[in-house]
């Protein structure tokens, strides 16, 4: 670099750190370029993004020249960030360019070698879709149950689309499931039970108002880094805000946390409760707040455990959803057993802890933010803990304020936008319908023009992500294509799933399995073909957060070699599966991809990817803009749908504001996002004016109106604790717990190409107490031998890891394929949600 | 004067009564540059020949006693061999 573009690189980076660190979005808008003016001289040509890693979904803006991307910043006028990236930002830039880059169709030849990086050879991508597409439409015709589609929470908005109308309008099938089960299925069902309505009614702006957070099984410092930067400048500028950590584990959250309340043993399920129970027992609960909003019920209960086959068709595993009615008054009888001496006894935690919570949330004055994520969803009794949450918001009124309310927070970069909004699960359709609905079927046949009763032949939900696993080791799946995702070593009981255990488990290796890819992973190599797919901004996509904002991210380069847009890969295999198929009397491809791709000409018919996406948005954002579709319109009025309660906007809108939250309302025509859901205020400042006006109530307890939910009124379900499905005993007697830290994303396939994060965190470990570790007469760096009921695994012992456990704990991360921690975890999931419980496996430790 | 160098700019977050010390201590490790001061926000850029080199000091930033937080606001790496070894 010469000195004088040196200098004018140097000055732009330090006014835009000047900037980010006075706070102020008005400050940075000279930064920003609204239209994407380059900021980095004027060769270089600047596009929009979002950050391609966790759930926080920060917008970034990317700089690009002859083909390259040369810089990237954090987006001030992304609201979710405002110009923050935490410093995984250094990476994202080189995600994009490791040497092993799948650059071209891979196609199996030798099925003996399946589990290695052997017996590929590569294949022309006509060879390779003609393979995938004759497997898949052989398996359609003969039996659709032996088929399957795994997603992800990170398969970008569009392409999650697509895939869906493909597998459920296109082949009629459901099963399809994202990997988004694994980490957010408990928090959905949570509020889909509770509100009737998916995703936080809340945004990231609560950080800023709150007088408490709460953190509940949530190691925000390391899996949420900008957000915990949000949360600890509040901290700073009021002394007086205060953070409590409830957690099983030592983490760098709890480190700087004002109070840390360790638990065990399901101890959450009991610890919401007694926190119900004193609101009431004290008449310390929002009284008008329960009155105008609030209906009580209670469910199945006594419903043991998921850890075999045949649980969902067992008597109480059929019977798991079940709810009925309950008066006010036997919902405070069923809380009445949770008193501080029963609840302390079974949680672990000091009496004069649980009052202290207590005392926040008796505390009307205060504005309570409580934030949870995996530790609370991925427990067996996942969608119960949730429950239990908004529970307590719910019955203090500290809900739906401004830095008062509960805040599920989430792992993916598009878990929301994609398997959550669009419905990329087993059990759904777009825009929180469902497939068992007829009114959610009509409605959506009526968007995607389909005869009348069309998609009654997948009424009844599919297989869920556990069920797919299960049914393929069993020899039961013929044909399974994934993509945005590396199941063989994110799934539970790996030792089962990718047959290593009995040999009447091997059904992986029977399949004909398709992975979608940007690099080898531990999936590829039980892949009989790999599809070379572009990544990030190699292509045009949209990504929704946690917050529920959706933003759109710009191609910027082409991808390497001959490595493609996902979206072509499904058109070029939708084209051939659906060879003379017809819907009615019209061609099946062409009545549901006509609009973007000619069959024939093997090409999409718009002249960009951005026409492409632009032009499919206005199709996705149908189902909850339904006035712009005559039938659809006339089944939400007539059904009472209310599919304005998720509107979306005109796709250009995402662009030119940098992302919105939805609800997003049109006013005076001008697009304006919701931050706050259910509360009465100007649309202008965030509130949801429209949506209550459409179809709420005003002058209801603290100005909120849950128009979504049956009857206005959310449902406050009595959840009891229950036990783990497995507690420690003498042959396994440690509580063994996975999870993600800061330098590796996930399982690591982008972050662990990166030298300098590779070296910062080279293996995983096993973090141990150090007491635990004398008894064992083990020390740091020594190899141990972890064996559950499931499986075993070598690892390295460390007494100084990132996390402390208690004695009887173990954490580990899951980011390493060497050290593949998912061997021993349990086969067990949360019934309701079928999210699996990845936090307390039981085990026992050898020195190795 | 014309070496590859990798550009980054970076908001230091400290604790409040570490912000000065912390400040004090920044320009003694290398590459690092300290160019203001906001509230208990610190204003960084590190100059490093690789996005790796620049990632390993932000990370040590990190450690620092009194620092909560090391956000990243802006990266240039055209220069980067390691990326791009016949440049941009």
């Amino acid at each position: 670099m010469d000195i004088t573009r040196r200098n004018f690189v140097k000055t732009t980076a330090i006014a835009m750190a000047t900037a980010a660190a006075a706070g102020s979005v008005a400050s940075m808008a000279g930064c920003a370029p609204k239209k994407n003016e380059p900021i980095n001289g004027n060769s270089t040509t600047t596009t929009l993004a979002v950050c391609r890693f966790c759930g926080c979904g920060c917008g970034v803006i990317v700089e690009s020249r002859n083909g390259k991307v040369v810089s990237v910043y954090g987006d001030p006028e992304n609201d979710s960030n405002r110009g923050l990236n935490c410093v995984k930002g250094y990476y994202l830039s080189k995600i994009l360019y490791a040497d092993d880059r799948l650059t071209k169709p891979l196609i199996r030849e030798d099925n003996s070698k399946k589990g290695t990086s052997d017996g590929f050879r590569e294949a022309t991508w006509n060879e390779a879709l003609n393979l995938v597409a004759e497997k898949l439409r052989e398996t359609w015709k003969k039996d659709k149950s032996r088929l399957a589609f795994w997603g992800s929470g990170q398969q970008p908005i569009l392409e999650g689309y697509a895939t869906a109308k493909f597998w459920k309008a296109g082949l009629r099938s459901n099963n399809i499931d994202p990997n988004a089960r694994l980490c957010m299925a408990s928090a959905v069902v949570g509020f889909m039970n509770v509100f009737q309505t998916d995703e936080p009614a809340g945004c990231y702006a609560d950080i800023d108002h709150a007088d408490v957070f709460i953190t509940w099984g949530a190691n925000m410092a390391e899996a949420h880094p900008m957000l915990y930067s949000r949360f600890m400048a509040r901290k700073i500028a009021d002394p007086n805000v205060k953070h409590f950590d409830v957690t099983t584990l030592g983490t760098r959250t709890a480190a700087t946390a004002d109070k840390v309340i360790k638990f065990g043993n399901n101890g959450d399920l009991a610890i919401t409760n007694c926190i119900a129970h004193y609101l009431i027992e004290n008449n310390t609960y929002n009284h008008q707040f329960v009155t105008d909003h609030l209906q009580f019920k209670q469910g199945t209960e006594n419903i043991g455990n998921s850890n075999y086959d045949g649980y969902d068709k067992s008597e109480v595993g059929s019977k798991v959803d079940d709810v009925e009615p309950i008066t006010f008054e036997q919902y405070a009888e069923r809380l009445a057993p949770y008193t501080w001496e029963y609840t302390s006894h079974i949680s672990g935690v000091p009496e004069q802890d649980l009052k202290e919570l207590y005392e926040l949330f008796a505390n009307p004055d205060l504005k309570i933010t409580s934030f949870w994520t995996m530790g609370v969803n991925q427990h067996n009794r996942g969608t119960w803990m949730n429950h239990n949450l908004h529970n307590i918001h719910l019955l203090s009124g500290h809900y739906c304020k401004p830095g008062d309310g509960g805040f599920s927070l989430t792992g993916q970069p598009s878990a929301c936008g994609t398997a959550r909004e669009v419905g990329t699960f087993s059990h759904r359709l777009p825009a929180d319908l469902v497939v068992k609905n007829e009114a959610h079927r009509r409605f959506s046949e009526a968007v995607w023009n389909l005869p009348e009763g069309y998609l009654d032949e997948i009424k009844d939900p599919g297989f869920h992500t556990t069920k797919i696993f299960r049914e393929l080791s069993n020899g039961n799946i013929d044909f399974l294509w994934s993509a945005h995702n590396n199941w063989a070593q994110s799934m539970s009981n790996l030792t089962r799933f990718l047959g290593r255990g009995a040999e009447d488990k091997r059904g992986i290796f029977d399949a004909f399995i398709v992975v979608s890819e940007v690099y080898p992973t531990i999936s590829t190599k039980y892949a009989n073909v790999v599809l070379p797919a572009a990544m990030w901004v190699e292509r045009e996509g949209a990504f929704g957060n946690g917050e529920r904002r959706t933003a759109v991210f710009e191609k910027a380069v082409d991808p390497p070699g001959d490595a493609r847009w996902d979206m072509w890969m499904l058109m070029e295999i939708a084209k051939r599966v659906l060879i003379d198929e017809k819907i009615g009397d019209k061609d099946a491809f062409d009545l549901l991809f006509g609009q973007w791709y000619d069959k024939d000409a093997a090409e999409f018919k718009q002249d960009s990817q951005r026409e492409v996406c632009k032009s499919m948005w206005e199709e996705y954002r149908t189902f909850s803009n339904p006035s712009l579709n005559e039938r659809a319109n006339a089944i939400n009025i007539d059904k009472k749908l209310k599919m304005e309660g998720k509107q979306l906007a005109p796709y250009e809108e995402y662009i030119y504001n940098h992302g919105m939250t939805w609800p997003v309302r049109e006013v005076n025509g001008k697009w304006l996002p919701t931050k706050w859901r259910f509360a009465y205020g100007p649309q202008e400042d965030g509130y949801d004016q429209q949506g209550i006006e459409m179809y709420g109530e005003q002058g209801l307890a603290g100005n909120v109106s849950f128009y979504k939910s049956t009857d206005r009124k959310p449902s406050v379900v009595f959840r009891p604790w229950e036990p783990p499905a497995e507690v420690p005993d003498s042959e396994y007697p440690f509580v063994f717990c996975t999870g993600r830290l800061l330098e590796h994303w996930h399982t690591g396939t982008m972050t662990r190409r990166v030298p300098a994060l590779d070296k910062a965190l080279p293996e995983a470990l096993l973090d141990m107490n150090p007491n635990d570790a004398e008894k064992l007469g083990v020390k740091d760096g020594d190899k141990v031998k972890l064996t559950s009921r499931w499986g075993e695994v070598e690892i390295k012992v460390s007494t100084a890891g990132r996390t402390q456990p208690s004695e009887g704990y173990l954490f580990a991360p899951f980011f390493a394929e060497e050290t593949l921690v998912n061997l021993v975890q349990q086969e067990n999931y949360c019934p309701l949600s079928k999210e699996p419980d990845y936090k307390k496996t039981c085990v026992r430790v050898e020195k190795a | 004067m014309d070496e590859p160098v990798v550009i980054s700019s970076l908001v230091v977050e400290t604790v409040p009564a570490y912000t000065d010390a912390v400040a004090a201590e920044l320009p003694g490790i290398e590459g690092v540059e300290v160019h203001g001061i906001d509230g208990h926000k610190i204003v960084v850029t590190i100059e490093a020949k690789t996005v790796d080199e620049s990632h390993s000091i932000a990370n040590g930033l990190q450690q620092l006693t009194g620092v909560l937080n090391v956000n990243l606001i802006y990266l240039n790496f055209e220069d980067d061999r390691t990326i791009y070894p016949d440049g941009v």
